[in-house]
């Protein structure tokens, strides 16, 4: 409970950091909690980093892309602020702190995870924008059909 | 806005009028990467800006470090830019929301040169006043070190540190050669402090503040964006950013690792 708050205000931070305009800052700072939310939920039911970070990110990026076809503005923010809790901070600092201690396995195991994580988050995100792309490109198929001969 | 006459009727192209409105274009793009836009979005909306001034066919080619524009007009000509582009962007969403709204606006009706010129100097001047950032930094900070499970003393001493972090941010990063040398010193110098107030004050876990205040220097928005870009097909770009993320990424680590182990030994 703590930590969705934590999320909330955490992306709300990076969503101030980073000049939203204010009229999107509660936006953007939800897309961050419901993608930490998605996270805890897939975490007990996929087994390790990958998946979770892809589902969440996933669905990060899709309520990215319906929130910027709503508002009429770049999807960028959204994502960006909503993938903010995704990010890894944490197993990399514990990888160069078993480094500092000299446990190299640990730390590269670590440093594993760390690298799953990056991985799962930009692979949900591209899947999640190519699909997005395709709904486009249907629609403007369908658009343009009957003005052709 | 003020767009009195559409231009193609009060000033017929010329070959003056292309090479001034194309270097428009590069400022609009540099700008567009400069807030945080992603490769393929500056390319499109470049596209869609020359599609809209009358160019047959746009080549617009973007990568991190550098613009490159020939435009192609029915009668024959080219005419080609390039810029090349040194500063790593940071993010200012604000800026890319006006951007974006000046060239939905341009593709809409297309306005002169000069006006173009006049409003992205104005998007350009708007900058984010520092305090909105600081106080922005020192919530993230703060919020992230209890979402990793620290103490509200945790909290309050990663919001302190949040708040030298963006002091060096301002202050010394104009003297460091580049960012992988400030993240060296930023880290090296946070490390520091933290390990030393965290041996000073027993409540206060250590990790839980460095991990809040990596957060904020971590560049795991740019290795996401890397990834992504890859993966999308702009493969040049997503590879530079991904080996400039990872030794920035490793440089803090080292500054950080520095630091723990310095004062390690010293205690």
């Amino acid at each position: 409970m703590i930590q969705l708050l934590m999320a909330l205000l955490g992306s709300a931070g990076f969503a101030v950091m980073f000049h939203l305009p204010r009229r999107l800052l509660g936006a953007a700072s939800l897309g961050g909690l419901f993608c930490w939310f998605i996270y805890l939920v897939c975490q007990p039911v996929m087994k390790g980093y990958f998946l979770p970070s892809f589902v969440a990110s996933a669905w990060g990026a899709f309520y990215a892309e319906i929130l910027a076809r709503v508002l009429k503005v770049p999807s960028t923010p959204f994502f960006v602020v909503a993938m903010i809790p995704l990010i890894p901070g944490s197993t990399l600092y514990y990888a160069m702190d078993q480094m500092v201690h000299g446990y190299l396995s640990l730390a590269s195991a670590y440093g594993v995870q760390t690298i799953q994580c990056a991985l799962g988050i930009g692979g949900g995100m591209s899947i999640a924008w190519s699909v997005c792309d395709l709904s486009r490109k249907i629609q403007k198929l369908k658009k343009d059909r009957p003005g052709r001969s | 806005m003020n767009t009195t006459a559409n231009p193609w009727i009060s000033s017929p192209p010329s070959p003056d009028r292309d090479s001034r409105f194309l270097h428009e274009l590069l400022v609009m793009g540099e700008l567009m990467q400069s807030c945080g836009a992603e490769v393929f979005r500056v390319e499109d909306t470049l596209n869609r800006m020359g599609q809209a001034y009358g160019v047959g066919r746009m080549n617009v080619f973007v990568i991190t470090s550098s613009i490159i524009i020939t435009m192609e007009f029915p009668d024959g000509r080219e005419v080609t830019q390039t810029r090349r582009i040194r500063e790593a962007g940071g993010n200012d969403f604000t800026k890319l929301e006006k951007l974006n709204a000046l060239s939905r606006e341009y593709c809409r009706t297309p306005f002169d040169e000069t006006t173009l010129r006049r409003r992205l100097e104005e998007i350009r001047r708007d900058q984010l006043p520092k305090k909105t950032r600081y106080l922005g930094s020192v919530l993230a900070a703060s919020s992230f070190t209890l979402f990793f499970g620290g103490g509200l003393q945790d909290g309050g001493a990663a919001a302190v540190f949040a708040l030298l972090i963006c002091l060096m941010q301002d202050y010394v990063a104009v003297i460091c050669m580049n960012v992988m040398i400030f993240n060296v010193v930023v880290s090296f110098f946070i490390g520091t402090g933290i390990s030393i107030a965290s041996h000073m004050i027993p409540c206060l876990h250590m990790d839980m503040i460095m991990i809040g205040d990596i957060m904020l220097l971590i560049p795991g928005i740019a290795i996401t964006n890397a990834v992504r870009d890859v993966l999308i097909g702009d493969t040049i770009s997503g590879i530079m950013r991904f080996i400039e993320a990872m030794l920035w990424a490793g440089c803090l680590a080292f500054g950080f690792m520095s630091a723990i182990w310095m004062v390690g030994k010293l205690w």
